[in-house]
Order: structure tokens, then sequence, then C-alpha cells
């Protein structure tokens, strides 16, 4: 049985004084197991983070069904609902608004303990501090506000606060856009590791395709709220079926330089190493590691 | 449909000689429990005539404040500190307000990071580049609305005419980002600066600014100082290129010779940092460590704690200095005698 | 774009941070003196405020009597001391009143929504279309007048500005991303207002209760003007500016309540600026340059 099934999910917002709805997710059906990381990319508007907070049960469906792991997520209510929050986890893109400002990390980090596990204060301190070694910080950085860590700090600790009711699955929404490019690289890596060390299924929403290879395995494609393509990541990239699947692969910016003989003559901008740009200078040999770009 | 009037000025650049320059410029904060913070440091480049100039940094680097500080511009109270910049010959280190008001929007323009906070929502985009190019080039309302008109054209937003009537919020985002580039373009300036304009754009978007921009540089030679933190973007446009980290210029060279390489070990790491031909399992590579606040630098070269190459004594004592050779600047001691590798090639 | 923290330096506003020095100690001065007056100064005033001498009537200040005596030989000073207590402790009840009506009103709506939302929002908005001083009226009509009621009026007053001012902020922060984190991670509803939204409201509701004591005063003095506050023989400050309207070619009779008036509502004006600033400037963060 799949981890998460999802069958037409649609959801529709109507605002008042207009007469035409937003679709802002339209018909989406899915099928993710357990273990596997599905990215979700696309263009602003592509209705990818409202998919996410479908999952998440942030945000209510106009229709359609979603499962997981067996249970009709939809059907959950009030205290059942709370009690099934533990499996499906968020971490979202900016962790400076993700976290209460008036209150401790530590105490962050104890909220999901304290709703969900009875556990004493000294058994929910030794959680915690080991959740926060895990993901690569120290007990000391428990007792700080959360203005007072840098952005890569507050996003490894979001993780762990996902972390720290174990749940099936975790959305990631766009998890590495708000940080500092150097350092985005500690908050992936820390994500395969962890994906490799407990099994969680990941929904990876993000519009930078350059950052999906290392943790996709699935890759959905949606266009202004629905699904255009959803390919296995290696296939995606090397034989996108669909056009605007290849459109958004090409536009991604290669960082390979224009050769100068390529400016001189005034060729137009590659966004795309095609064999005007690389030119023979530059290292770059076979057609095929051309689509292996980003 | 009528004749556009043509208003085209024409400027001669002075051959050679930049056209934008900074020489150990330095910009200090006030603090809040009085004195100064220090946030720029000694920044030198060069902007020459008809190129492509990238300024690439992350947070903290000082690659904002170093651009307006070129403009003139001094926020919250900030001030030069140190050095001098000129423009197009000129020094304009000590010019005042007024003087600066001729250089904006007319010699040298900005074009921003979020269009729909630049642009004013209560006017018509017509009348936003109307009254800049009327202004500055003294034109009349009729004439100055015609040149708008064509200006818009010039950036390839379609049916021109009519869009000129309509407000910011009709604009999509990569719209009103070429509106921001024609409000640049109005007065033909002889520098443009760009901080981050394609950042919050869409990706498809981005390629088409990015070509725009090419473009205007190809047709008219007008030097642009392009502001990012995306190499792949710099690949991709820039001639030249100048890094800037914790306040800052650490490197300036050629694009091709800074992909291939490298001078300093934070280019190589902004270098690694990029996601090129990494699989599910392999690992992603960053820089370890974090970038210093302001307030507490490392003593000696202010990359130290996170470099790789880092040599007790001549890295971690003495503040560096920015040494020019004959293809470029860095600011490494151990320059000389490393070999950085350059951007990876994909392979796994 | 990315953000970074600046712990070590901090780049705010230099200049204003000395100006606000400034000020702060004479905010902090001029509460404490009024605290002070209020508590103990009918305990050390040199006579009964209710005591009448037909002997010194209308004295201009000397020795004596340091503000001079009224038409009944009452001595002024003593009169302006308990007044001051009287129109502190009418304004804290008063606004005591608006925010525990007003506060959670607005907390309830703003986090609720729908219905409930617009059935408050229009009822205070029908509060807040109605003239203050009609209202008032209105009011003390139906129960009376006397100091009770004043105060009780006077907080009815204020409810709705607590009302707007919790509404907003609790519509504020709902939108916030930890909020919805708190809900990912299984928060009840009861848990996200009592330990997310009340904390993070607390800040605008303190700077509306320090805006709030400055009207609660000048409300007070107009009633007590009026005759429908503070009824005589009591001293207030509005009634002694009652008595003294009707003597107007007497000048030390005028100035003593009108100054204290004016001092107290802008002490209270710069307290309310001084919660402002310094509840603004704290817990922020700096963006990368």
């Amino acid at each position: 049985m799949a981890l998460l099934e999802i069958e037409g999910l649609t959801k529709t917002y109507r605002r008042r004084l207009s007469s035409t709805p937003t679709v802002a997710v339209e018909d989406v059906s899915l099928i993710l197991e357990a273990g596997r990381t599905l990215a979700v990319v696309g263009e602003s508007g592509a209705g990818k983070s409202t998919l996410g907070k479908l999952v998440a049960r942030l945000v209510e469906p106009t229709s359609g069904a979603y499962r997981l792991a067996g249970i009709d997520m939809l059907a959950l209510r009030g205290r059942r609902l709370r009690a099934q929050r533990r499996r499906v986890q968020v971490v979202f893109q900016d962790p400076y608004t993700s976290f209460d400002p008036r209150m401790t990390i530590g105490a962050s980090l104890e909220e999901p303990l304290l709703i969900h596990e009875e556990l004493d204060r000294a058994r929910r301190r030794s959680r915690i501090v080991e959740l926060a070694r895990r993901v690569g910080l120290e007990a000391s950085h428990l007792d700080r506000r959360p203005h007072q860590l840098s952005g890569g700090q507050l996003q490894r600790i979001a993780i762990a606060r996902a972390l720290s009711v174990q749940p099936e699955l975790i959305v990631f929404d766009e998890p590495v856009a708000a940080l500092d490019v150097s350092i985005r690289a500690h908050v992936l890596n820390l994500m395969a590791d962890l994906q490799a060390e407990l099994g969680t299924t990941y929904l990876f929403i993000t519009h930078d395709l350059s950052t999906v290879r290392v943790l996709a395995d699935e890759i959905l494609v949606m266009r202004r709220g629905r699904a255009i393509e959803h390919a296995p990541a290696a296939q995606l990239f090397v034989a996108p079926s669909e056009e605007y699947t290849r459109a958004l692969l090409d536009a991604v910016p290669s960082p390979v330089p224009r050769t100068r003989t390529a400016r001189r003559e005034g060729a137009r901008l590659s966004l795309s190493p095609g064999p005007r740009a690389l030119g023979s200078s530059s290292g770059l040999t076979t057609p095929a590691s051309l689509h292996k770009m980003e | 449909m009528p004749e556009l009037i043509e208003t085209t000025v024409v400027r001669t650049p002075i051959a050679g000689a930049a056209m934008l320059s900074a020489r150990d410029v330095s910009v200090a904060f006030p603090a809040a429990r009085g004195g100064w913070i220090e946030v720029v440091r000694s920044a030198t480049f060069d902007l020459h005539p008809g190129e492509i100039l990238g300024l690439v940094g992350e947070s903290g680097s000082g690659k904002t404040v170093t651009s307006l500080a070129l403009m003139g511009m001094f926020r919250a109270g900030s001030r030069l500190t140190g050095g001098s910049i000129a423009f197009d010959g000129r020094d304009v280190t000590a010019l005042d307000e007024k003087g600066w008001r001729e250089l904006r929007g007319n010699r040298i323009a900005m074009v921003m990071q979020q269009p729909a906070r630049a642009l004013n929502p209560a006017f018509t985009v017509g009348r936003q580049i109307a009254e800049v190019a009327g202004r500055h080039l003294g034109l009349g309302r009729k004439q100055a609305w015609e040149h708008a008109v064509a200006t818009l054209d010039r950036v390839h937003i379609p049916d021109a005419r009519q869009r000129a009537k309509e407000f910011p919020h009709q604009f999509s985002g990569g719209m009103a980002q070429r509106v921001l580039v024609a409000m640049a373009l109005a007065c033909e300036p002889s520098v443009i600066i760009a901080d981050e304009p394609t950042t919050a754009l869409d990706v498809t978007v981005q390629a088409h600014i990015l070509q725009l921009l090419r473009e205007l540089v190809d047709d008219t030679g007008v030097s642009i100082l392009y502001i990012t933190h995306d190499l792949a973007v710099v690949a991709q446009l820039c001639e030249r290129a100048a890094v800037m980290y914790a306040g800052e210029v650490v490197e300036v060279s050629d694009v091709v010779d800074l992909f291939e390489r490298p001078r300093h070990p934070y280019t190589q790491g902004l270098l690694d940092s990029i996601p090129v031909g990494v699989e599910k399992g392999g690992r992603l590579r960053g820089v370890p460590g974090q970038i210093p606040s302001p307030g507490s630098m490392p003593a000696g070269c202010r990359f130290h704690p996170r470099c790789a190459h880092v040599l007790d004594g001549p890295c971690t004592t003495t503040p560096l200095e920015l040494v020019t050779h004959d293809r470029g600047a860095d600011r490494c001691v151990r320059s000389a005698d490393l070999t950085l590798t350059g951007v990876s090639r994909g392979t796994a | 774009m990315s953000v970074q923290t600046s712990s070590a330096g901090d780049m705010s506003v230099g200049s204003s941070m000395h100006h606000a020095g400034l000020s702060r100690y004479i905010v902090i001065g001029g509460v404490a003196f009024l605290l002070f007056v209020a508590a103990f100064g009918p305990l050390v005033a040199p006579y009964d405020p209710f005591h009448n001498d037909l002997t010194v009537t209308y004295q201009p200040p000397s020795s004596d009597h340091w503000f001079g005596t009224d038409a009944l030989g009452r001595d002024q000073l003593s009169r302006l001391v308990l007044g001051t207590r009287t129109s502190l402790m009418t304004a804290f009840v008063a606004v005591a009143i608006g925010l525990v009506i007003g506060g959670p009103l607005g907390v309830v709506a703003g986090f609720r929504r729908g219905w409930i939302d617009a059935l408050l929002s229009r009822v205070i908005d029908g509060m807040l279309a109605v003239p203050a001083l009609m209202l008032a009226l209105t009011v003390i009509a139906v129960l009376g007048p006397g100091l009770r009621n004043a105060t009780i009026v006077i907080g009815i007053l204020i409810v709705p500005w607590f009302f707007r001012v919790a509404r907003a902020a609790t519509l504020d922060v709902s939108q916030e991303t930890y909020i919805d984190a708190s809900i990912s991670v299984g928060c009840s509803k009861w848990r996200l207002l009592l330990r997310h939204v009340v904390p993070n409201i607390a800040s605008p509701l303190l700077v509306q209760v320090s805006l709030s004591l400055g009207l609660a005063v000048i409300i007070e003095a107009s009633l007590s003007f009026l005759g429908l506050g503070v009824r005589p023989p009591d001293p207030s400050w509005g009634g002694m500016l009652q008595e003294a309207a009707q003597r107007l070619d007497i000048g030390y009779l005028i100035w003593p309540p009108g100054l204290a008036l004016v001092f107290t509502i802008g002490i209270f004006t710069l307290l309310s600026d001084a919660v402002r600033d310094s509840l603004g400037a704290s817990g922020g963060r700096a963006s990368g340059a």
C-alpha cells in the first residue's frame, strides 16, 4: 500500500467581490510510496504550495480524496485530526517566521512533544537536546530566540521540530529558497541523511530545478494548478515528455560561461548549453552531458 | 499608428577609461549604542563601457550597500568613510545631493528587485517613465509620452501604446520588471545598476529579462553592474565579475577565468555550491561555517574560519588587501600557490 | 533574498536613540510624580480639602495657601492633590474595563472571523459612530451621575479602541507562518490562542493602554466639568475648572487645575510614545546588506 494517495484533489478560492473563482489546484492525483521523495516543481502560481498545504491539512480541499497509509485524512476532525497531524509535518520556506518570536527555540521544539506525548520535563529536555544534536546544533542554541540564530541554523531546527513526532511524511515548502547559496548544501545534505536513516517520505516543493536532483526520486511538474508531468527524476531531466517541462529545463541558466569568442560575436545568450555557447575550449564533451544540466 | 517621435540621445564614452569606478570605498552605519559599524570595507572595481560586470555575493556581503554608494545613496544614516568614486572620468566622491540628482535616473539608473514596490501604484507606467524622461531630457509633455511609449516598446512590451496607460498592478512580475528596465533606460544612461532584478521572478521570465539586458548592451553600449548571488546567471550574462564577502571585494576577474581558475577560496566555495550533476545519493557541497556579522569580524582574512586552505599566521593576523594582477585582483595571500579547480563539470 | 542576523551589531537609526533617552527620563519622572501625589498627597496635604472657611474665600496664593482658596475658602492645593488621586484612579479603572471587555472580544473577532466578527464589528462600529460625549450623556442619563457611573461610562467609551486594536493585531498574527506551523504540529485552538496569539498581541495592546490613559483623564474631567462625573463637594480637576469658570476674572483659580490636566495628559501621551518606541525596537532583525 502506498503511503500517500491523492485523487482529483482540487482547491478553488472564491473571492467575495469577484464572480470568477481562482483555481489554485485542479484535479491533481498521485501516488507516492513510503521512503521516497516526490519533488513538486513549477513556477509561481503553479499551485505547488497549495498542494503542500492541502497535504498538511492546513487548507481544506474543495473536492477530491486524500489518504495517508490508507486512512482517509479528509474525514478527520477535531481531536482525531490533531492526533493524526503528527504523521504529516511541514518545514516552511522562511525560517524566521515559522517560529513564534516570543518563544525560545527549545520551547518551540518542545511543543509537539507536549501535545502528543506524555513525557516529564527531564525526558522532554533530553529529547530536544538529542534532536538539536541530530541536526548539527548544540544544546546552548535551545535557549536562544529565533532572531539570534542564522537562517541555516533555524531551518535545521525546523527540520528537528518536524522530526520530533516521528512523522511518516514531511512536506518541505521551498526549504532552502530563503537561505544563502553556500549553506543550502548543509540543509539539503541533512535532509538526505535523515531520509536515508529514518525512511521518512518527503514532498519537496520548489521552483529551483537545480536543487531537486540530489533528493528527488520522482518529479511532479505543475502549471496553473494542474499536474503537467509526473516522472522518475532521472528520466525527466534527460527526456521530458512535455513541452512545458522542456521549456522549464531550458530556461535554467547553465553555470558554464560563454566563451570569449561567443561573446565577441554577439552570440545570443545560451540558457541551455547548446553547442554554440560551449565552444570547443570549455571542455564539455558529449551531447549527453548537455542534458545533464540542472 | 502615429509615428513614434525619436528622441535618442547620443553619448560618446571615453574610450578605455572605466565608466564607473570604485576605489577603496568604505561605508559605515551608525550603531545602536553610538559609534559606527563598517559594513563595506575598501571595495575596488571598475565597470568598463559596454560591459556587464557581475557583483556577486550572499547576504552580508555588502553588495547592495556598495551599489547604492555608487549612486550617492546612503540610507539609514550611513556614510562613506573612505575611498573614492569616479563616474565617466569625473570624481563624484564629494558630489552634493543636487549634483547626484542630475546624475541619477539620467546618466546612472537603477533597476531594483521587486517591481511591485519600486513602481508608484498611483500613476500609470507611461506617466512614470515620461516624468523621468521629461525632467532630465527637457522634453515637453507630448514628446515625453511618445518617448515613454518608445521605451516600453524597446523592452519588448507588446502593445506598448496601450499598456503605457495602464497601472503597475496590471502588469505581471516579468512585465513589471521590464517596465523598471524601461524606466532605467528612459534617459539613455551610461550605466545601469541592476540589483538582483530577476531573483523574485520565475526562471522562464528570468531568461527573457537576461536576454533583454544582453540585447540592450549589444545595441546601445550601456554598461551594466549586475548584482546577484546566482553564479549561473553571471556565467551567462557577464563578461567580468567582482565577488564580495563580508563587506570586502575578494576577487575580480574575467568570468571565464573565474569559473575555470578562481583565485580566492570563497569563489571556489560558491562554485562548489552550484548543484551541477549531483544525483540522488550524492552529496552537495557548500561552504562550512557562517558568514560573520559586521560587529564581529575574524582577525586577518575574513574568510579564514571557513577556508580549507587556511595557514595560521599569514591568514589569521593582519587584514588583507586587494592585490591587483594582470588578470584581475584577489584578496588571498595564498592565491599564487593555490590551484583552485573551478566549477565542476558534472561528474557525479 | 537571504536574511542574515546581526546579533553583535544593530543597524538601527542611530540618531533617534539619543533623543529617546531624554524623553524616557521625563516620562518616568512624570509618571512617578503623579503616582506619588495620588498615593501620598492627601496624607500630607496641608488642609482638609472639604473644610470650608468662609473667612478666607478667594484668597490669592500666599504662604498659608500656596495655590490660594476658592469660593468656600477651601485650600486649592489640597483639593488639587485629592483630585489627582480621583483622576488617576478613574483613568486606571476605566482603561481596565476597556481592556478586559474590548480585548477578548477583539481577539475572538479576529481569530474566528465569520459571522461573529461581522456581528461584533458592526456593534463596535455603531458605538464609534456616536460622538463620545453624546454616548456618555446618554448612559449617565440612564445610570445617574456620580463618579462610579462616570468611570463605567468612560470604560465603555474605551472598549471600541481596545476591540479594534486587539482584532487587528490578532488578524495580523493569524497570518503568520508560525501559526500554521503550530497548527500542523497539532495545536488546539485554545493552545494557539493562549500560547501564541495573546503573547504576540501584547505589544499593541500595551501601547493602547498608555494611549487610553490620557483619553480617560480628559473625559473624566469633561464629565466632572459638566457636573455629571464627580459631584461636589468631592474635589476634581474638572469640577475645579467649572468653579473657576464662574469667576474668570480670578486667574489663580483656573491655572492649577488647568495646568494639572495639561501636565497629566502630556505625560501619558509621552508615555504612549515611549511604550511604542521601546516595544517596536526590541526583537527586530537586521536584513542582509
